[in-house]
């Protein structure tokens, strides 16, 4: 087994930690020896210390053999998306602009990471400033897809999820604006979960479009999702769009069984504009979850029709204010310090350190945001988005007194090529058209694994809950998971 | 659509965009802008524009009292804050004048 211990699962790693089948150490160099041998091809992470890493693997394995409590997620190896800050790594955000930029302190997640003994074993990849849904905006490299290396590994948390696909990880941590990790999730075959807004601190993640942004875990498995959930998950005195009081703890509920269990499946989302193969996926799971006694009826939800226009104009207006603080003036790449650049004043600052440190997409909703929001244009564009945003929301609690989840395909194509799409924004904005509903009324929403095609590229499944009630989402993922064949791990 | 100033919304979001790139960069902007177009056909009379996500967030208070936690826990040091600085004078940050 020990050459293979970096395909492990949490659940089986703990099991097998346990009863000491092998060490912490053992596990780390597994990982790094894995993330050596494939990480060229597909470029996962951005940093990584492997002599860190397995000197904490050790430390916690001393710490272990004299009896003292080491954490739930002890020694096992994360990945987590360079928009969260680490202290100790670089925190670039796949962006020129930070691109030496090293955080001060962790993000809360990764604090709760550590406390629980996982070990941060690098930082991946993503678009920049978690723009994009393929990496190929990202300043750094474009992370393949572990099926087809030619194809994307999807985005903006593309190297999280591309790393727990191709087993560099035991599992990663990214985030989710309008579906980065689900879609990524659903093109590498792994696990992805968007959780309720407030559920998962957001200080410390880099802050992108504050209304929409989750973190959240991918995993190799459901159970997996459920474990780290109830690691990172909880009240944070530092973000105060967080919750208090919310249970979250779903271990429990894995493994009841879903006889009952009403499922709506999104009319809006199941178009002709849907590919195929993953149509017919979806509709072979849900004859297997009608099959495992669950009720199964369509339901429409009219308002998802305008919720990409929604979130393109809501997004950069969030985007344009919160990335207005990367001006060369207190961190990150400035252009006083470029002598190629001729600086006259602090306008002048402004101005290049912006137009040399952010990449086009970047640029681009930027100025979509400050357009929305500017004289003259704001009522039409920015306010409307915000009054149709409520109605989204209020499908979503109406469609939830009659159905106890949502079901849909999480991307209406495959994994595309590198390169398909980078010409027309519009289009790659369109894959995003199953996944920013559920950010922009802020219910929780997972992807999960459903097979592959005859070209053996994955299909993900969508299931959206009410609010705060992740705990049906990981029962119904549990459930399906259970009875299905694990989708085979891709050829690397 | 309305002829769009590029280069005035580029200078309002401190931006430059390369003089080769402006063209392309202008027709992705229009489309984008036309796709909006879509949420005409949207009857909003009677809804209120969404303020917070979730109704918890609403109104979100914290006791009026001095935060008593140790510096350290709150924030980072000014040592801190300026080895991450581009330029810095005696302790100092130091920038262009702001005004003339």
């Amino acid at each position: 087994m020990s050459n293979n211990l970096y395909k492990l699962d949490i659940k089986k790693v703990i099991e097998n930690l346990k009863v000491k089948e092998f060490s912490s150490e053992e596990l780390v160099k597994s990982v790094c020896d894995r993330i050596k041998k494939v990480d060229e091809k597909i470029c996962s992470f951005l940093s990584t210390d492997f002599e860190k890493s397995i000197q904490e693997a050790r430390n916690i394995d001393q710490r272990r053999s004299k009896g003292e409590d080491v954490g739930l997620l002890a020694g096992i190896p994360v990945a987590v998306k360079d928009s969260i800050m680490t202290k100790g790594f670089k925190t670039t955000c796949g962006s020129k602009i930070l691109k030496d930029f090293m955080p001060a302190e962790d993000a809360t997640v990764v604090e709760r990471l550590k406390k629980s003994g996982a070990i941060i074993i690098g930082k991946t990849n993503l678009d920049e400033f978690a723009m994009g849904s393929s990496t190929e905006n990202s300043a750094f490299c474009v992370t393949k897809n572990p099926f087809d290396l030619e194809r994307v590994a999807g985005g903006s948390s593309g190297g999280s999820v591309a790393a727990v696909s191709a087993d560099e990880c035991i599992f990663s941590i990214g985030s989710d604006t309008g579906g980065s990790i689900r879609q990524p999730a659903s093109f590498c075959g792994n696990v992805g979960l968007k959780p309720t807004y407030g559920r998962v601190s957001r200080y410390g993640l880099v802050a992108m479009a504050s209304s929409l942004d989750q973190i959240g875990p991918i995993t190799k498995t459901v159970y997996d999702s459920a474990l780290v959930m109830e690691v990172i998950s909880g009240y944070d005195a530092k973000d105060a769009t967080t919750v208090n009081g919310k249970d979250s703890s779903y271990l429990s509920i894995l493994g009841k069984d879903i006889q009952g269990l009403r499922i709506g499946v999104i009319k809006e989302l199941m178009t002709e504009g849907i590919n195929n193969e993953i149509k017919n996926k979806v509709e072979e799971a849900i004859k297997k979850l009608q099959d495992l006694g669950a009720i199964i009826e369509e339901v429409s939800l009219p308002s998802l029709d305008y919720s990409l226009a929604v979130y393109y104009i809501i997004m950069p207006a969030e985007v344009s204010s919160n990335l207005a603080r990367y001006d060369g003036i207190k961190y990150g790449y400035s252009a006083i310090k470029n002598d190629q650049e001729k600086i006259n004043n602090l306008l002048d600052v402004y101005l290049k350190t912006r137009s040399a440190g952010f990449g086009e997409e970047v640029k681009r909703r930027i100025m979509l945001g400050a357009y929305v929001l500017s004289y003259g244009y704001y009522d039409a564009y920015y306010l409307k988005a915000q009054k149709v945003r409520n109605l989204i929301k209020n499908d979503f609690e109406k469609s939830f007194k009659k159905f106890d989840v949502l079901l849909s395909p999480t991307t209406p194509t495959l994994s595309f090529k590198i390169g398909e799409k980078t010409n027309n924004p519009l289009e790659m904005y369109l894959t995003d058209i199953c996944t920013v509903s559920a950010n922009l009324a802020g219910v929780p929403a997972i992807s999960i694994p459903v097979g592959l095609t005859k070209d053996n590229l994955p299909i993900g499944l969508q299931f959206i809950a009410p609010h705060f009630r992740e705990d049906q989402l990981f029962k119904v993922s549990y459930a399906y998971e259970q009875s299905s064949e694990r989708i085979a791990h891709p050829n690397l | 659509m309305e002829n769009i100033d590029i280069k005035k919304v580029a200078q309002l979001s401190r931006l430059e965009i390369d003089e080769d790139k402006m063209s392309k960069f202008q027709k992705d902007f229009v489309a984008i802008l036309e796709y909006f177009n879509k949420l005409k056909e949207v009857d909003v009379s009677d809804v209120a524009p969404m303020l917070s996500v979730i109704d918890e967030n609403k109104n979100v208070y914290r006791e009026d009292r001095e935060d008593k936690r140790g510096r350290q826990e709150k924030e980072i040091s000014r040592k801190e804050f300026l080895e991450r600085a581009p330029e810095k004078k005696d302790n100092y940050l130091k920038v262009k004048a702001v005004l003339k």
